[in-house]
């Protein structure tokens, strides 16, 4: 079943805070769809809760990806299926190589799959040819993972990890915060490269600006833990302009 | 407990008579000092200050007798998995075994049996073994001393490089009938502008009582290089104790690392004395605990001459109700000065009953001096582990990981890359192992 991610009436609690108060959204193959919304309105949430991170407490409704109940699988199971999230802040993982984890993450989703794991050589090859269309220096392959990286390094590490990975569905968490403008660039074309009929985005975003870079087909405004409007790319385009105070709850 | 009942030293007069070089008065003067050290202090309680963390409950509880030469000398004995060697030497119970040990073939590189050196009365082992030892601190080292009686005397000339490592093993066997003690003592006598890596590996039954107090002297000559990785791989039931001491002349060069993943009790200590100008050590080492095992690591640095430098950083992972403990005590003389004394000691608690205690201490009678030092304690970060669960790595698999790589950032330390995999390869087995359990 290839219906991509259908989230019905999604409702999270942090402790006795309600964020997520009813979501509704599906995001077909293929697709890109852009979550937009002011700070603190529960775009961050809902991607840690389709990615599985602990700590969110899922108080009703349902998400299903592909048919599969993601609520009830693993954050590793969802890695399996296809799901994908590129961290707004990626983790620091000291004593662990790029490159060791990459191929220790390859293989742990191709044996789940049931498929034969890849080769060193093998592996290396897709590696560098992904790293190369992204402008990473190889050395940043031997470093320990995202040790050191500046904000922009570490950005562009996630989308390498999206390119090798190859997901069915990849969610960008704020990828566009603390980067500059040309670092902006080198992301948005990276996605913009792996953009196909068989891969979904979702892309969240406080600013319109990555926007100009990966047109969306369908943007969301999510205010105040409900998505209150849905429109095409120009919709990002009349928000740059007035923001978001139309959507706040006395408005 | 009156620790001079204990049977440790009972028959004392007796077994002294006995020991090798009884005839020689030096020998003979050692022992005795010794002896009255250990008489006076007794088994490590808390009053020492040295020695505040760790209680030696088995040597406290059972009747523990000296072992004597095992009559039953195992075929092989397990050390650090090394392939590659110069030499290799192997010590069950204390006793040097020639039949088990491979000794070295290159020119200005010796090996002898500590006794035979200790019958002959050899000047220059009884100088290093004679050396100003404070034993008010180190009982354990005090009792080994009394009954000096074997153990290898490794010994490289003047500008001599051994080309392989040296692995000393010291296997220690276990008696159902009795619980014993086994004194396995290393001298190692590196000769100016020498080259020497050193692997020692203590090991034993993986179950079964037995205790080790092990000593090791070392005597560095100006400009020598020693590389000193002590892999402290025990049974279970074990209580180790170990006295390392190493003195380093002007421009001697040391680098250091210890790996202690064995034994119900166990305390590694060492003692680096920068006894000369342009002196630099590196002191390392990690170690796991779990159940209720005991691991103690305990170094002294004494920068006694100026421009001497030392850098140590110790890592541990405790799981279960096991304690560790780190302490590192720097003492930097009045005359030593513009001297670097780094240390770090980083621990991970894998269990709310596990504990860690950590003592870095500074003593500085000099004022042009950098030191500094620091601890952290934390557990396994679930930031770390959902990052690496997101990109389809199990739970398991991420764990281990994250372990691997807190601990593999000590091994990266070790500069012989044979034995820095070795040692990593030890430390994943335990890991392995804690993760079947």
């Amino acid at each position: 079943m290839s219906n991509g991610l259908v989230i019905k009436d999604l409702r999270v609690s942090i402790g006795d805070k309600e964020i997520l108060k009813g979501i509704n959204l599906t995001v077909e193959p293929g697709v890109v769809h852009a979550i937009m919304g002011p700070n603190g309105s529960g775009k961050s949430t809902l991607a840690h809760v389709i990615s599985g991170r602990p700590g969110y407490e899922v108080t009703g409704g349902s998400i299903t990806f592909d048919g599969h109940d993601v609520l009830e699988m693993e954050p590793e199971e969802r890695a399996a299926v296809g799901l994908f999230l590129a961290f707004q802040y990626p983790v620091e993982i000291p004593g662990v190589t790029n490159v060791n984890f990459l191929k220790t993450a390859v293989n742990s989703l191709r044996k789940a799959r049931g498929e034969k794991e890849l080769d060193p050589m093998a592996f290396l090859k897709l590696l560098r040819e992904k790293a190369k269309a992204l402008e990473l220096p190889e050395d940043m392959l031997k470093r320990q993972l995202n040790v050191g990286f500046s904000g922009g390094e570490k950005k562009r590490n996630e989308m390498l990890q999206m390119a090798v990975l190859a997901p069915k569905l990849a969610i960008l968490d704020e990828t566009d915060s603390g980067l500059d403008i040309d670092a902006i660039r080198i992301v948005a074309e990276g996605v913009n490269a792996q953009r196909s009929p068989d891969r979904a985005f979702l892309v969240i975003t406080h600013y319109q600006r990555l926007l100009d870079y990966i047109v969306p087909d369908v943007v969301h405004v999510l205010a105040y833990g409900k998505i209150v409007e849905t429109g095409g790319a120009d919709l990002a385009r009349r928000l740059e302009k007035t923001g978001y105070a139309e959507y706040t709850p006395a408005a | 407990m009156n620790v001079i009942n204990t049977p440790l030293l009972q028959d004392y007069v007796t077994a002294a008579a006995a020991l090798p070089g009884a005839g020689d008065k030096r020998i003979t003067a050692l022992r005795a000092d010794a002896a009255a050290s250990y008489r006076s202090v007794g088994l490590p309680n808390p009053k020492i200050e040295a020695w505040k963390y760790t209680r030696l409950k088995d040597l406290e509880a059972l009747p523990f007798s000296r072992a004597e030469a095992s009559a039953l000398v195992p075929d092989t004995v397990e050390g650090s998995g090394l392939a590659a060697l110069s030499a290799r030497i192997v010590l069950v119970d204390g006793r040097f075994v020639p039949e088990l040990s491979v000794l070295p073939t290159q020119a200005g590189v010796s090996v002898a049996s500590l006794r035979s050196c200790l019958e002959a009365g050899e000047a220059a082992v009884v100088a290093i073994l004679d050396r100003d030892v404070d034993f008010s601190q180190a009982p354990l080292a005090a009792l080994a001393s009394a009954y000096l009686d074997d153990g290898a005397v490794l010994k490289v000339e003047d500008g001599v490089s051994v080309s392989k490592p040296i692995e000393v093993v010291a296997f220690s066997s276990t008696d159902p009938a009795t619980p014993r003690i086994a004194f396995p003592r290393l001298v190692v006598s590196l000769g100016k502008g020498a080259e020497l890596t050193l692997v020692e590996s203590f090991s034993g039954p993986a179950l079964g009582v037995y205790a080790v107090d092990a000593v090791t002297d070392i005597a560095m000559a100006e400009g020598a290089k020693l590389k000193h990785y002590v892999l402290q791989a025990e049974g279970r039931d074990a209580t180790h104790v170990s006295t390392g001491r190493c003195d380093l002349p002007k421009d001697a060069r040391y680098e250091g690392f210890i790996l202690q993943l064995g034994g119900k009790v166990s305390r590694h200590e060492m003692r680096l004395r920068m006894l000369g100008e342009g002196s630099d050590a590196k002191l390392n080492g990690a170690y796991a605990a779990k159940g209720d095992a005991i691991c103690d690591t305990t170094t002294q640095v004494d920068h006694i001459a100026a421009e001497t430098t030392t850098d140590q950083v110790f890592k541990g992972i405790l799981d279960g109700k096991s304690k560790g403990i780190y302490q590192g005590k720097v003492h930097v003389f009045r005359d030593a000065q513009r001297i670097i004394g780094n240390q770090m000691h980083n621990a991970l608690l894998l269990s709310r009953a596990a504990e860690v205690d950590c003592k870095p201490e500074l003593e500085i009678y000099a004022d042009d001096v950098k030191c500094s030092h620091g601890a952290t304690c934390g557990e396994l970060s679930d930031e770390q582990v959902f990052y690496l669960r997101s990109r389809g790595v199990d739970a398991v698999t991420a764990r281990a990981m994250l372990l691997e790589a807190f601990l593999g950032e000590t091994f990266a330390m070790i500069s012989d890359e044979a034995v820095s995999a070795a040692f990593a390869a030890k430390a994943s087995a335990w890991l392995d192992e804690r993760e079947r359990a």
